[in-house]
């Protein structure tokens, strides 16, 4: 198996009132493909730093971010748009969909940023839809028109709508309960089993970590493959 | 075309904010249409004045001061050869009579109303014309028909009469009345209208007619000459002079007329550019602060949509068509509301600037002017009046030219409007603005 994602040395500091805060510590991490990660920690223990910083949406201070064999940690914005937009999907705690837009129109957006053309986007959104088990009646509904769960279906549908090779999902049963949080769960193992999608979940849920291949813990902005004690 | 797509949906996302800001667009572009067309109307308006003012030549007794002025009038063969000038398009020899009222004061003595009345009852202009010419009164004002019909050819020598809309009212004169002159009963065959009551008392004959009922056979009190554009008045003017010679003085209104008017069109001009940019300004500026506030609204938003892969274009286009959408609609808005009220508004524009420049010499039948003596530039002065009193009731119309030139305003305060906030937006950085998810 090939690396999906290696980390090298990657240190984060922030600045807050004149003092140098390290969220990460000279991270160490590597993750094969079509692995499901869990990676679990305190709240502020860099989580989601680490995150921010695999999914090109920050920058490390120093060290190296490799994807599928390509550095990423020097690219200029314009490179990074294209990489988030091609080989990442995102998965957010609180969904983050388009209110104003319907089911198929959120799965749309990033195959429109990408310049898919109309037909090929609505098929496309169509069959992540059905991958993320949406009831098809319920395509044409409004976040506002759909439970948690559903909006949770539709965000790991605009995560897939790229078909990217990793999906970083942070905290995504962190608002469902406890039957739903499950199925969303085993939902984003079969895509990292059936579709080889490299999946990294952050959470506090130990149950995330059970259903894991593999746990990395976060300790101050340090990784280790043993939970703390 | 999907960031188009999404900028105009997202347009409904608040609807009360939506409209809200909609009828401030409007407003403000309601205006600033109507600063617009005043500006289009006036310009017409002084087309329209160059074209019949401007071009106005005069050909006077020698040495006299207009119309009411004293010395030897002008003799018909004066008339020989003028039409053959070059660039002149119309000659029109009139003979001009003014009866004056007996009325007089002595030193510190008020006027009482009645007098006033009196004085204004018997004073009036006889104005002898060539049937088919315009209905030219003092300095070059023309009036118009208001009622029955104008002189044909076979009036030339008959006993009829178009009165003023003044000297009719004041006599209860209506048309196929009639009213004696020089022991001569005359039909009124017609009632006309010059726009102010010294112009509109008196009333016009047929030449032939005046000059004998006058006792003034072969007698001219003025020649109007017309010329066919205002860069030819110099050339004609000149033309003129050496025709005519020592006889007669050649007199061209357009310098004083158009200076007079000139000045309450800078005036007017200055009110309305001014008022454009302001009201366009004002819209551009709601635009403006409602996209930041949306912006700042949507920052979430804007890191999820970087996050999926949206570019900094895609980004900038949908706030763009946003505000468009906004402007198109405020501008579609401010349209209808000029259809309702832009009349009223364009006269309260332009009347504070038209009432600051009318002349106090030609404000009423016995003011200060009259009663001074009426010289050529007391004339000139009152129809410069008179056509500044034009541009207080003219019209301002919607036309095709003015709507695009409307929506292309909003278009571009829309883009402006739009753009500048989204490169704000452009600058926030997703981590930060989901770090509190």
């Amino acid at each position: 198996m090939t690396n999906a994602l290696e980390l090298r040395k990657v240190t984060k500091i922030y600045r807050l009132h004149g003092q140098e805060v390290a969220a990460l510590a000279a991270v160490d991490w590597v993750l094969l493909k079509g692995v499901m990660a869990a990676v679990v920690g305190a709240s502020g223990s860099g989580k989601t730093t680490l995150l921010n910083i695999i999914g090109g949406l920050d920058r490390p201070s120093s060290g190296e971010v490799i994807l599928s064999g390509q550095p990423i940690h020097h690219l200029a914005e314009g490179e990074m748009v294209l990489y988030r937009r091609k080989l990442l999907g995102y998965v957010f705690q609180s969904y983050n969909l388009i209110p104003n837009f319907s089911a198929l129109e959120n799965v749309e957006l990033p195959l429109e940023f990408a310049r898919y053309p109309a037909r090929e986007r609505k098929e496309r959104a169509r069959k992540c839809l059905q991958m993320a088990e949406l009831p098809e009646n319920r395509f044409r509904h409004r976040p506002a028109e759909l439970s948690g769960g559903e909006q949770q279906r539709v965000a790991i549908a605009r995560a897939l709508a790229n078909d990217p090779g990793i999906i970083l999902a942070d905290e995504p049963t962190g608002n469902l309960d406890s039957k739903t949080g499950r199925q969303i769960i085993n939902l984003l193992k079969r895509l990292s089993k059936e579709d080889g999608k490299t999946v990294i979940v952050i959470s506090h849920d130990q149950g995330v970590a059970a259903a894991a291949d593999t746990t990395a813990y976060l300790l101050d902005g340090s990784i280790s493959q043993a939970p703390p004690r | 075309m999907h960031n188009l797509r999404r900028g105009l949906r997202n347009i409904w996302r608040s609807k009360v904010r939506t409209v809200t800001v909609t009828i401030l667009v409007a407003l403000s572009i309601c205006l600033a249409i109507t600063m617009m067309a005043i500006s289009v109307a006036v310009d017409e308006q002084v087309a329209t004045m160059e074209a019949s003012v401007g071009t106005a030549i005069e050909i006077r007794p020698a040495g006299t001061v207009g119309a009411l002025g004293r010395g030897e009038p002008l003799s018909m063969s004066i008339l020989a050869g003028l039409d053959a000038v070059p660039n002149v398009v119309a000659v029109a020899p009139t003979l001009v009579y003014q009866h004056m009222s007996r009325f007089s004061l002595g030193m510190g003595q008020r006027p009482s109303e009645a007098a006033l009345e009196e004085a204004m009852r018997e004073r009036f202009a006889i104005f002898g014309i060539i049937p088919g010419q315009e209905l030219r009164v003092f300095g070059g004002g023309v009036s118009a028909l208001k009622e029955g019909r104008t002189f044909n050819e076979d009036d030339d020598t008959r006993l009829v009469a178009i009165v003023g809309a003044t000297y009719a009212e004041m006599r209860s004169l209506p048309v196929g009345g009639t009213f004696v002159l020089n022991e001569e009963t005359i039909e009124v065959i017609g009632i006309a209208e010059a726009g102010t009551r010294f112009a509109d008392q008196g009333f016009f004959l047929p030449l032939s007619t005046a000059q004998r009922i006058l006792d003034m056979e072969g007698q001219l009190s003025q020649v109007h000459i017309t010329v066919n554009t205002l860069p030819n008045v110099d050339q004609a003017v000149a033309d003129l002079k050496a025709m005519v010679g020592d006889t007669a003085d050649v007199v061209s209104q357009k310098d004083a007329l158009l200076t007079r008017v000139g000045e309450t069109m800078n005036m007017v001009r200055g009110t309305t550019s001014t008022g454009l940019w302001v009201s366009l300004g004002m819209g551009g500026m709601v635009i403006f602060f409602t996209m930041m506030l949306i912006i700042r609204e949507r920052q979430r938003e804007i890191g999820i949509l970087k996050a999926l892969g949206s570019g900094n274009g895609d980004l900038v286009l949908g706030f763009a068509a946003e505000a468009l959408g906004i402007a198109i609609l405020g501008a579609v808005l401010g349209l209808i509301l000029f259809t309702t009220a832009g009349q009223e508004l364009a006269t309260r524009v332009i009347m504070p600037n038209v009432t600051a420049e009318s002349p106090s010499g030609g404000s009423g039948p016995l003011g200060r002017g009259m009663m001074g003596g009426m010289g050529g530039q007391m004339i000139q002065a009152l129809q410069g009046g008179q056509l500044i009193s034009q541009l207080g009731s003219i019209t301002v119309l919607l036309s095709l030219s003015l709507v695009m030139r409307t929506l292309a305003a909003a278009a571009v305060l829309g883009m402006l409007g739009g753009i500048l906030p989204a490169l704000y937006a452009l600058r926030l950085k997703p981590a930060e603005v989901l770090r509190h998810d």
